[in-house]
């Protein structure tokens, strides 16, 4: 299903000149493969199974596509450059437009936050990161943390005045959420509004047309997270219609 | 100038195609995996270098080290993927045709990697793409060949 893709004309726009070939495909019949996909496989197998199997469908056609797509791109850097990349170009070919608002954390305000934060005591699960402190200093410390509940651990390894190191791994992991106001793939699910009636008239039939979105989006699901993890951006990908058509991506780097 | 060897490797580090285009014996194709292994640091080595902010990196990374029997080229994927060249060491080479050579090898690799049965990270075994390659790399003169001008 990658080659379609790939040279994705817009329909109706003339035929191309007869000496240069291009192999073209009607869109309609890539959207008819994809919503066969998703009805096969929820048919032959229950809920997670068939999520698991689509999304890994679409972390496959992700690494295929991204290997093409970023053939003459010159090198990307860092995490922030390869998701500007996924939601320019890779959205572009993909969906036809590019992701409306990319929003992220950045990983750095939430670790300052976390300075003041005096971690309940706990075993000190990383020893290697702290290489001066002796054993016994630790055990000390634990020891006395015991009688003590909410004592830093490190209080005597740091003294007052530098912050506690987090005990737990840093949150190091960044957030990215992709927005998407009119995701094509999911246009058709949309539907007209109701007539006469305002927003949220009917809730209930929000809610199952959202379930039912869900569905459909494990696939998109996978082709980014299969687009991200083959450039080297380890991350899960979650979905979440809110207002059809328009659909967010929570990207989280593991 | 002729080209000795090509080298894929993957984004681990580990080698997924490495093909001498002389008939090699087992120690040849040991000396070749070393030279090719040595390269990588050369790779690393320069993609640290060259970064700087505001900087655009070429995927073309240009001669990497020469040693006493070849020069070793190299090209790096967006995907990490690693193409090593090896030249025997004679004439000066155009540095623009070397280049070419990459961009239709990385071609090859990608549209070996559009096969449903291709696996990522895995050795690349097939016959076609030993054909394809064998297509690129005839673009310069064999050893026993004319050494014309070249096709591009």
């Amino acid at each position: 299903m990658q080659k379609p893709l790939a040279p994705s004309p817009a329909p109706g726009t003339g035929p191309t000149p007869a000496k240069k070939p291009t192999r073209r495909c009607a869109e309609v019949c890539l959207e008819l493969l994809c919503v066969e996909c998703v009805r096969l496989f929820h048919d032959k197998q229950s809920g997670p199974a068939a999520a698991a199997a689509l999304e890994a469908i679409g972390y496959r056609v992700g690494q295929q596509l991204v290997e093409r797509y970023t053939r003459d791109k010159p090198l990307l850097g860092d995490t922030l450059e390869i998701i500007k990349f996924v939601c320019k170009d890779f959205w572009q070919a993909l969906f036809k437009k590019q992701v409306d608002n990319l929003k992220t954390n950045h990983r750095g305000v939430y670790v300052l936050q976390r300075t003041s934060y005096c971690p309940p005591p706990s075993p000190c699960p990383h020893p290697d990161m702290y290489p001066n402190t002796p054993s016994r200093h630790l055990a000390a410390s634990r020891s006395r943390a015991a009688a003590t509940p909410f004592l830093c651990p490190h209080a005597d390894t740091y003294p007052n005045t530098r912050p506690a190191p987090p005990v737990h791994p840093p949150p190091r992991q960044g957030v990215y959420v992709l927005q998407d106001n009119g995701f094509r793939w999911l246009q058709r699910l949309a539907g007209p509004p109701p007539p006469g009636a305002g927003a949220g008239a009917d809730p209930g039939r929000e809610e199952a047309a959202r379930q039912l979105a869900l569905r459909y989006l494990h696939l998109p699901c996978g082709l980014v997270r299969g687009a991200l993890g083959h450039l080297g951006v380890a991350c899960t990908v979650e979905a979440d219609p809110k207002q059809l058509p328009s659909c967010t991506f929570t990207v989280r780097i593991t | 100038m002729t080209i000795a060897c090509v080298a894929f490797i993957g984004p681990q580090n580990n080698p997924m195609y490495l093909r001498s285009l002389e008939p090699a014996s087992d120690d040849q194709y040991m000396k070749l995996h070393y030279v090719v292994h040595c390269s990588l640091d050369a790779v690393e080595e320069k993609v640290l270098l060259k970064r700087g902010p505001g900087d655009v990196q070429e995927s073309y990374l240009g001669l990497l080290y020469p040693t006493e029997d070849y020069r070793v080229y190299g090209y790096l994927t967006n995907t990490h993927v690693k193409i090593i060249v090896l030249l025997d060491d004679e004439a000066p080479v155009k540095d623009d045709l070397v280049m070419r050579v990459m961009k239709r090898l990385h071609n090859l690799y990608v549209d070996t990697t559009s096969n449903p049965f291709h696996k990522f990270g895995m050795p690349i075994s097939s016959p076609r793409f030993d054909a394809a390659l064998e297509s690129i790399v005839s673009v310069y003169p064999r050893p026993g060949g004319s050494v014309g001008g070249f096709k591009t």
